[in-house]
């Protein structure tokens, strides 16, 4: 009793851009849940959803400038912020199962770049299996093959390599705030956009588009960081405590992610989404359309030689 | 919980408002007092909110609506739309204060920002309105209250956002705000006949209208009212998003400018010029207030009191009026948007509970954050349309009562007969 | 001199100007872009972001100059003339405090966006450029409201009511009043 006293209780701020209702949210919950438990009440959480606290660049911001705030980043975010090899995990129809994906997480290939992240950026990854949705895409016209993509608008998030991904198929990706996305859609400005499905069904944007792709052009494992001032502050027990909650959760929220896309894909299909599934061939025809992206993708963004063969290698092992 | 620095910040936002410290540095010097005093983050971050509340893509339609408004007036668009109005209006009492109120309902048509369309109007209609006796206060507090009808007609930024958050159809608000924007115009367009009636503003006339005269305003003003139909056609066919339809009045306004030969490269200058001055003032308000709804939403202000009153009440009429009282409050110190990310996530389940329809709490809530515009102290319609007609704000909401007793029934009107909200939305779906 | 503070004057307001003008010609320019020749310009959130920020702080100088930026007067008012002069004086300072502070910390976080090379995904601007001009802007209004309030003291000595400030004060008679 007498030892509760002098801890001091220590904030933690989660923020993330997504809604209540999805999943990501609710193992959020379950995170806090777990810090609060497994400290003893040293740590005391609270939760930001809906970009509460601003923007995702708002908020890395916020965690480098020493707020003890931790939010969602992932490859491509780390890529745009110095560590340049990270922005592999954006390459388009690299990946074909989350397997692929994790086996890379796994792998010295991306301790290394946790550690440049460390180096380089002002951040301390705490957590990397968190499953952010398989990214699919969702247009107001059929889309069968890339040839059905050619000159469609669809709506990325502002960061190049999805930008690049995106034009490399043809397509030309317009990068807009989401907020506007759902007016852009129903009077088409843009012809669709790309996200998980369970984002696509929190946002509505089935009312206004009704075809469906599943073309899983991206497995988004996505990392959860914070800054290292905050990080730095807290001792090795601590640290310990938020990392291993921050996976624990991780396991429940890859648990949940999955029903939740099963459950969104019905619920779009009842309000009308016509959907196309993609097979493993049709998936070696889309990659193959996306070839210009990788062309020259070593010095367009600055990666270290034979990345692709790299991780490729380590996916096959 | 650093709660009480959070106090300590309303107190000196107070204070500074109502000692004439200009707006935006007492929103700066409330938000700064919270930065000073707590632990845990790093002060520098007060520059990042203030900028990141102006770094919205949404919100250029300020700028350029603003600069529309300008060259409108120095391009002689102004003066044949408002000859048209006149013309058509001659039979109507309060005229150019029904033309105001339509005008803003058109506008909502192709803008989701209330700022803007207030900015724009108090530019080119206000001055007229003048003109032709109406008072100034009385002009800017039309203003001020139509543009509260931009956003609940579709599109509308707090629809998707409402719609998003509590996972209920963004189609079905729409069109309910449609029938709420509707009701909100009608509302106004019978104030205006009566305060008008009352003080004699542009009595109505009783001479037929003459066919040779609406002949010659029609044809003096087709080109300018082309505008509109560009523009909103633009949007519904998307060539362009509300945001960009600004840059199209803009462009179309200097065209005129060039083909009527009114448009000297000094005004166009001055416009900007002005546009700038203009631009800055009201964006760091917006800037300052979302970094002071970050305070607030950081430290669970608003969370913490929904959770008192949540949990106090028991019945569902209560709930509503509870609900009213408490997010005008909310809305006199948090910008509308900004309240809602953290309030219907809160509020929308417990209305749900009570068995409220969820488009009619959604209307309610949505049209309740939106009064929040014109009611001190944080009012930004009343800031933008003062600081743009320089109408002193103590005249402005004294003039503004009998207005807000007309929002104060339509509140309770929308709380009371669901119908008002559900009713469109049952018919088209 | 004279010359040299005309000069002075009008640099802010002559940036954020270009810069409206640049929003307003690549947004235009972007919708043309992407309508008409399908290739929307990806950068283009990014730089209307950057100079958004750009057209505010440069303008804000200006604004005050121009006198655009409101107050609530109510209280004011009801000051006799020399309880105005004390309370312009305290305003002033209070404008001074709030602007330094907000200066000093923007400078502070403009570091930090350096420090980190933190930039923008598309064009990769650094973050701190686009934060620039707020620290300038805050000692440049600083110096403008200090201008403006030793006019006001002025017109307050002058005792010409109406003379005051066009969105301030439209009570002249009362004042009279209490003067006479
Ligand atoms: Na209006
Ligand atoms: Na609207």
């Amino acid at each position: 009793g007498g030892k509760e006293k002098d801890k001091k209780v220590i904030h933690i701020q989660i923020a993330y851009e997504n809604n209540t209702d999805e999943p990501l949210s609710k193992a959020c919950e379950k995170w806090k849940e777990l810090l609060e438990e497994k400290s003893n009440g040293e740590f005391q959480v609270d939760l930001y959803p809906s970009s509460q606290l601003g923007t995702k660049n708002d908020i890395i911001n916020q965690a480098i400038a020493g707020d003890s705030v931790i939010t969602l980043a992932n490859g491509a975010f780390y890529s745009d912020l110095g560590v340049k090899d990270f922005g592999v995990v954006f390459a388009p129809y690299l990946f074909r199962s989350w397997d692929d994906i994790e086996k890379l997480a796994q792998s010295d290939w991306w301790e290394k770049q946790e550690q440049n992240v460390k180096n380089q950026t002002g951040l301390t990854i705490v957590g990397k299996n968190w499953h952010y949705g398989v990214r699919n895409t969702l247009t107001r016209k059929k889309v069968e093959s890339p040839s059905d993509l050619k000159g469609k608008k669809i709506r990325v998030p502002s960061n190049l390599l999805q930008v690049d991904s995106i034009n490399a198929l043809g397509a030309a990706a317009t990068p807009m705030s989401l907020g506007d996305v759902y007016t852009s859609l129903q009077q088409g400005t843009i012809d669709g956009l790309e996200n998980p499905i369970t984002v696509i069904e929190s946002g509505k944007y089935q009312e206004v588009a009704k075809y469906l792709l599943l073309d899983a052009h991206i497995y988004d494992l996505t990392t959860w960081c914070c800054g290292d001032e905050f990080y730095n502050s807290l001792s090795e027990k601590q640290k310990k405590i938020l990392t291993e909650t921050c996976e624990e959760a991780g396991v429940y929220n890859n648990e949940i992610v999955e029903k939740a896309e099963a459950q969104s894909l019905e619920e779009l299909e009842k309000e009308g989404v016509k959907v196309q599934e993609v097979s493993d061939e049709e998936k070696d025809e889309w990659e193959k359309a996306s070839e210009s992206f990788y062309k020259n993708a070593e010095k367009k963004y600055g990666w270290t030689p034979n990345l692709i063969e790299t991780v490729k290698s380590i996916i096959k092992e | 919980m650093q709660t009480y620095i959070v106090l300590i910040a309303c107190v000196i936002l107070l204070l500074c408002l109502f000692f004439r410290v200009p707006v935006y540095i007492s929103v700066f010097a409330a938000a700064l007092t919270y930065f000073l005093f707590q632990t845990g983050s790093s002060p520098a971050i007060i520059a990042q909110r203030i900028g990141g509340g102006i770094q919205s893509i949404p919100l250029l339609a300020i700028p350029f609506f603003i600069c529309a408004g300008i060259f409108m007036n120095s391009s002689g668009v102004t003066k044949r739309i408002m000859n048209f109005c006149n013309v058509v209006t001659k039979r109507m009492t309060g005229g150019l204060g029904q033309v105001n109120v339509l005008l803003s309902t058109l506008m909502g048509g192709l803008s989701g920002s209330n700022l803007a369309d207030a900015a724009m109007e108090a530019k080119i209609l206000v001055p007229e309105m003048e003109e032709k006796g109406y008072s100034k206060e009385f002009s800017s507090v039309l203003t001020a209250t139509s543009a509260m009808i931009t956003p609940l007609i579709p599109p509308g930024i707090g629809m998707i956002l409402y719609g998003s958050i509590a996972n209920v159809s963004i189609g079905k608000l729409f069109v309910a705000g449609i029938g709420i924007g509707v009701l909100l115009c009608i509302s106004l367009m019978i104030m205006v006949h009566f305060i008008s009636k009352k003080r004699g503003y542009q009595p109505a006339t009783k001479e037929k209208q003459d066919p040779e005269e609406v002949k010659s305003a029609v044809k003096q003003a087709i080109l300018p009212l082309c505008l509109p139909i560009l523009i909103i056609g633009g949007i519904r066919i998307g060539i362009v998003t509300p945001t960009e339809a600004g840059t199209v009045a803009i462009v179309y306004a200097l065209i005129l400018g060039i083909i009527y030969k009114e448009l000297k490269m000094s005004d166009v200058v001055d416009g900007l010029k002005e546009s700038v001055a203009t631009t800055a003032s009201i964006m760091m308000i917006v800037g300052g207030a979302s970094a002071f709804a970050w305070v607030l939403t950081k430290e669970r202000i608003p969370q913490q009191l929904t959770e008192v009153i949540t949990s106090s009440i028991s019945n569902k009429y209560v709930f509503l009026i509870i609900v009213i009282l408490f997010l005008l409050v909310v809305g006199m110190f948090i910008e509308g948007n900004a309240a809602m990310i953290v309030l219907v996530p809160l509020l929308a389940p417990v209305a749900q509970a009570y068995g409220i329809n969820e488009i009619h709490f959604a209307m309610l809530f949505i049209f309740v954050m939106a009064v929040g515009g014109v009611t001190p102290p944080m009012g930004t319609l009343i800031f933008v349309t003062c600081g743009v007609t320089k109408c002193d704000i103590k005249a402005f909401i004294k003039e503004s009562m009998p207005f807000y007793i007309m929002l104060l029934i339509l509140m309770l009107g929308i709380a009371f007969i669901p119908a008002l909200s559900t009713g469109l939305v049952n018919l088209v779906y | 001199m004279k010359e040299k503070n005309n000069i002075f004057k009008q640099i802010d307001t002559m940036i954020s100007v270009v810069a409206l003008i640049v929003l307003i010609c690549i947004t235009f320019i972007g919708v043309v872009f992407r309508y008409v020749l399908g290739t929307p310009f990806s950068w283009l959130e990014e730089v209307q972001l950057a100079l958004i920020i750009w057209i505010v702080f440069c303008g804000g100088r200006y604004a005050f100059e121009t006198n655009s930026h409101v107050a609530i007067d109510m209280i004011y008012d009801m000051f006799p003339n020399k309880g105005k002069k004390v309370l312009l004086m305290i305003i002033a300072v209070v404008v001074t405090v709030v602007l330094a502070f907000v200066c000093f910390y923007s400078i502070d976080y403009i570091k930090i966006m350096f420090q980190y090379s933190i930039s923008t995904s598309i064009l990769s601007i650094p973050c701190g450029v686009l934060y620039i001009p707020i620290p300038v802007s805050c000692i440049l209004m600083m110096i403008q409201y200090w201008i403006n309030t030793k006019q006001e003291l002025k017109d307050l000595d002058k005792n010409t009511n109406e003379k005051m400030d066009k969105n301030i004060n439209k009570n002249t008679n009362k004042n009279i009043k209490e003067e006479v």
